[in-house]
């Protein structure tokens, strides 16, 4: 409809079992958000690489997306800045996610969410803000972001993770009392399926074919971002 | 059909909603040209969302007139099963009762969304008047009341209130009652042109997300108000 994709991810996994994962939501408000959401993913990947190349593997895995998702705030300034816009015309949500076979560690500001597939079953990692209206979230670009700023450790052994925009909600998320539950009939399929799968390419196709999908634009009109990353051990 | 479509259920397939209540001065004042103004204004906000795919899966209209009482003519519904009487004009102007009137319906519409599971977008409340209230005067425990309701209903988010006066409307009174952050407009253009910026600002805002601010097209942009002073 002449409006560009607003979502954006960028993904990067290391030869150790490390992995990061960026996805941004851009505001439809904002009218740059393309821009700022695509800035914002890829500066959060590359500084999750260069902090965890720059102390051997010392830091916390909080910290390292915790410094990534600042790094993408301070992004977004320098770009607004440079470009003579507003900070808030580049407005976008920001997940960063660091993935090891045993742990998540996941910055998490705005909706969308993180879930793990785990012996226990599939697990809420993180969530979407608590925000009661359908449409209004907590930008990274605000000033208040540093608050709605929600940092999760979350170790156990993995099998696979869900990083998703607010157009994959509905289809991931049960609305119960205690709030936002993965339904294993929409992602336990996928993990499965990719899983199956021998490489890279071909799972990225079927995602892609699955958010285009009727089934999926019959619930949600918006930009649908799915990034699935499986856990292999041998 | 792909192959991984085959295999996935969606989780919560019903569609975020979108609670607007019109509330319209239907007074004796609003005899004549005005009042037939307003109900064909009504049916072209109704006819303008039921062609948006989107909107009409999520806007909930209701109807509270106040005129010869306080009345909800019409209880929040989709826009295919909105179907609002004829709009009469006569009586005084009981506003006060019928903004508090407004809000109890809205609340009520949020509970439901909630206990049903279903996501929804901030209400809006859409004020008509072409005079002044006859059941609340400043100074009087009444107003105050009210106009708390109003602003602080919009300062904790719990609806969008917005105030359209009519000629002659008296829009010093009304901007005190307006929420602070968005001053009462004045109508300049048609009715028309009203309704048909009030669905589309339902239709960008029930396929949008909006984050701190929103980027809606102004009534003054759009033509048909000024602001009031």
């Amino acid at each position: 409809m002449g409006v560009p994709c607003q979502d954006a991810f960028a993904f990067q996994s290391l030869p150790l079992g490390v992995s990061f994962i960026a996805v941004a939501d851009g505001l439809g408000s904002a009218t740059r958000s393309d821009i700022g959401a695509r800035l914002a993913v890829n500066i959060a990947v590359e500084t999750a690489l260069a902090s965890l190349q720059n102390d051997n593997a010392k830091s916390p895995l909080t910290d390292i997306v915790k410094v990534a998702a600042g790094e993408a705030r301070n992004g977004l300034a320098s770009r607004a800045s440079a470009d003579g816009c507003l900070v808030r015309d580049l407005a976008c949500t920001m997940i960063a996610v660091v993935l090891k076979p045993d742990e998540i560690a996941v910055a998490h500001v705005g909706d969308g969410g993180v879930v793990a597939q785990t012996e226990r079953g599939l697990q809420l990692v993180s969530g979407p803000g608590s925000s009661e209206y359908a449409n209004e979230v907590v930008p990274l670009t605000s000033d208040g972001w540093e608050q709605s700023l929600e940092v999760v450790h979350f170790v156990s052994s993995i099998g696979a993770v869900a990083v998703f925009t607010d157009g994959c909600q509905r289809a991931v998320f049960r609305k119960s009392r205690e709030g936002s539950v993965p339904f294993e009939g929409f992602l336990n399929p996928i993990f499965d399926y990719i899983s199956q799968l021998p490489d890279c390419p071909e799972a990225e196709q079927e995602i892609s074919a699955l958010l285009r999908s009727r089934k999926l634009c019959a619930n949600s009109e918006d930009d649908k971002t799915l990034v699935v990353a499986v856990i292999r051990r041998n | 059909m792909t192959r991984l479509e085959d295999k996935i259920e969606i989780a919560n397939p019903t569609q975020p909603h979108c609670a607007l209540v019109l509330l319209l001065d239907i007074s004796g004042s609003m005899k004549g040209s005005k009042i037939e103004a307003l109900n064909a204004g009504i049916q072209t906000l109704k006819n303008e969302i039921a062609r948006d795919e989107l909107a009409s899966k999520r806007v909930d209209l209701a109807v509270v007139t106040f005129g010869d009482g306080v009345k909800v003519i019409h209880d929040f519904s989709a826009v295919e099963d909105f179907d609002p009487p004829v709009l009469n004009a006569g009586g005084p102007t009981p506003m006060g009762e019928a903004i508090q009137r407004a809000v109890e319906i809205t609340e009520q519409r949020k509970e439901h969304y909630k206990a049903q599971g279903i996501d929804y977008y901030r209400p809006w409340i859409f004020l008509i008047t072409d005079g002044e209230p006859t059941d609340m005067q400043p100074g009087e425990a009444f107003w105050t009341e009210i106009t708390k309701l109003v602003h602080d209903g919009e300062g904790n988010r719990r609806f969008t209130f917005f105030a359209v006066g009519v000629p002659p409307a008296n829009t010093r009174l009304l901007n005190r009652i307006a929420p602070p952050n968005r001053a009462a407009v004045q109508l300049t253009g048609t009715f028309r042109e009203m309704f048909l910026w009030l669905s589309r600002s339902q239709a960008t805002l029930s396929a949008s997300k909006i984050g701190e601010h929103v980027a809606l097209e102004t009534p003054m942009a759009a033509g048909w108000a000024q602001v009031s002073s």
